[in-house]
């Protein structure tokens, strides 16, 4: 790893030593206009692992993100998710974007944007039907969230504007 | 059909045919894109026009959707480039792009039916007159037909799409990461929008254009808490504009289409204003509120760290509250009229004293609620009060 961005595993919760990875990334280098931001980046993450990645602003954790995510295409190197490419795999990766990159304004209520966590699996032109509903319902349920159902995003406290975008990424996992 | 009418149905289809991709004009913060593109439109229209010859031909629409996508595929190259901040780029390539056209209809089309003015506004009137003809008979001006289909076409594509639509504007990277982020749906969608901007043209012109699409969607955002209700408040704003803005210009004998677009900005101030929530009167109503009621506390938290020390006649009598707090004295007045009528504050001999509803409110207010014991006082405080440890 990159001397200034380091990932500190946060907690194993599974001692098996020899378990499946969930992400490999393997000799990653990402760059922007032919200045690298990663060089040559080696990191394995078993399955059960709660990883935290830190580094100082601009040390790459974003971008490290995001090439896992496939947002941003390396200039060398591989990145694998459960032994695949990401993009086989999009509906078993989550993402919770930070606050500030959400538009708060947005007409959208709090249920339709976990809703849109079920949209990934239903893939193009399907309408969400009953089933997805019921899966916002549930997941809603499960953050107690449940009495926000109406309200627009921006009704939100700070704390309370978390959980919707968690839930959307927990949908996207698990529909 | 008779004149009337048919400048109605055409002012009423164009704009609600506007209001439609509007909505996500506005959500994505692409207004100006929208008014480069109606000018980068124009010498794909003129080149179209020297290349079929004929001023009705459907294909026309082709080289002007064209150069739309041209312009935004220009624009974001250009941004990738990182050499330009904010939308220099645009400000760039749609002048040069509509300079041409003005240049190439100056040197050829100079006597024909093709002027700048009426590009840029518009001649409803017209459009009007030019009918569609089936078996001879004129059953509504041309305009309107091809407005209408438009209209339909942008209601189709919005209802197909609408979920990724809905994704793509409101969270683009969660988009991309579960499998809708090609270009290729926001590429159809400037299509569509640089499709409409050409079948408007007639109507209403390229500088106006900009005012159908983005004005009533505008208006609509300020109202609607979910993209359901902005797309239809967008279109209901959009053809009440038309058809008031019909009427204004024909009592007033002023041009149609700048009557349509002053609509739709006066229908903008208006719910700017008076939204409930984020309009201007309900803004300052909740600050007039949250103002009065922060002050309350703030009262009531003065008279609680006074009420038991040495100053209490100084800091708890009205006059001593307003000099420590440092209030107008109409202010003062009516903080202390709202915590007496609140039940927060009470009025004794001396001056004024909190009450246990106030305490309860202070307490509440305090982020650390560790810090506050039974009584209200705040830890670190008087020694007069034995607090237990938490």
């Amino acid at each position: 790893m990159n001397a200034a961005l380091s990932a500190a595993v946060w907690r194993n919760m599974n001692t098996n030593s020899s378990r499946e990875l969930a992400i490999q990334i393997s000799d990653l280098t990402v760059a922007y206009e032919e200045t690298a931001v990663l060089w040559d980046i080696d990191l394995s993450v078993p399955v059960g692992t709660i990883m935290g990645i830190i580094g100082p602003n601009g040390s790459g954790k974003t971008t490290l993100i995001k090439s896992i995510m496939g947002i941003v295409e390396p200039s060398a190197g591989s990145v694998r998710v459960f032994g695949r490419p990401f993009r086989e795999q999009r509906l078993r990766v989550g993402y919770v974007p930070q606050r500030t990159s959400v538009d708060w304004d947005f007409p959208t209520t709090v249920f339709d944007v976990v809703l849109m966590g079920t949209y990934g699996s239903l893939g193009w032109f399907r309408r969400p039907g009953p089933a997805e509903r019921e899966a916002a319902h549930t997941a809603l349920e499960r953050v107690g969230m449940q009495d926000y159902l109406k309200r627009q995003i921006s009704e939100l406290s700070g704390g309370q504007q978390q959980r919707p975008g968690d839930r959307c990424a927990h949908r996207a996992c698990n529909s | 059909m008779s004149l009337i009418p048919s400048i109605i149905l055409i002012a009423v289809t164009t704009a609600a045919a506007c209001a439609v991709p509007g909505v996500f004009l506005v959500l994505r913060r692409m207004s100006m894109v929208a008014e480069g593109i109606s000018h980068a439109v124009f010498p794909g229209l003129v080149l179209a026009l020297l290349i079929l010859g004929a001023f009705r031909s459907p294909f026309l629409v082709v080289g002007p959707a064209v150069l739309g996508l041209f312009l935004v595929f220009a624009v974001q190259a250009m941004n990738r480039t990182r050499l330009f901040a904010g939308d220099a780029p645009l400000g760039v390539i749609f002048p040069a792009l509509f300079s041409i056209g003005v240049i190439i209809v100056s040197r050829r089309y100079s006597g024909l039916p093709l002027s700048e003015s009426t590009v840029l506004t518009g001649d409803i009137n017209y459009a009007a007159l030019t009918q569609l003809q089936i078996n001879g008979m004129a059953v509504g001006p041309r305009a309107f037909y091809v407005m209408l289909v438009i209209l339909l076409v942008n209601i189709l594509f919005t209802a197909l799409f609408f979920k990724e639509l809905k994704l793509t504007t409101f969270d683009p990277d969660h988009a991309a990461s579960v499998g809708f982020g090609s270009s290729r749906l926001y590429y159809l969608f400037m299509t569509t929008v640089s499709i409409t901007i050409v079948g408007a043209f007639e109507a209403v012109g390229a500088v106006l254009v900009v005012g159908l699409l983005v004005a009533p969607a505008a208006s609509a955002f300020l109202l609607s808490k979910r993209l359901e209700s902005m797309l239809l408040l967008s279109v209901l704003f959009a053809v009440l504009s038309a058809i008031i803005g019909f009427w204004a210009a024909y009592y007033l004998n002023a041009a149609t289409s700048g009557a349509m677009a002053m609509m739709t900005g006066i229908i903008f101030l208006l719910t700017l204003a008076f939204a409930p929530r984020r309009g201007l009167v309900s803004k300052l109503h909740i600050r007039a509120r949250r103002r009065i009621s922060f002050a309350e506390q703030l009262l009531v938290m003065h008279l609680i760290h006074h009420v038991d020390g040495e100053r209490v006649t100084s800091a708890c009598s009205r006059e001593g509250v307003r000099r420590h707090i440092r209030w107008e004295p109409a202010f003062a007045e009516k903080v202390i009229r709202v915590g007496l009528e609140h039940g927060y504050i009470a009025e004794v001999e001396d001056g004024l004293v909190p009450t246990m509803g106030g305490r309860q409110l202070c307490s509440e207010a305090l982020l650390y609620k560790d810090d506050v014991c039974e009584c209200g006082i705040v830890r670190g405080g008087l020694e007069k009060h034995e607090y237990e440890q938490q």
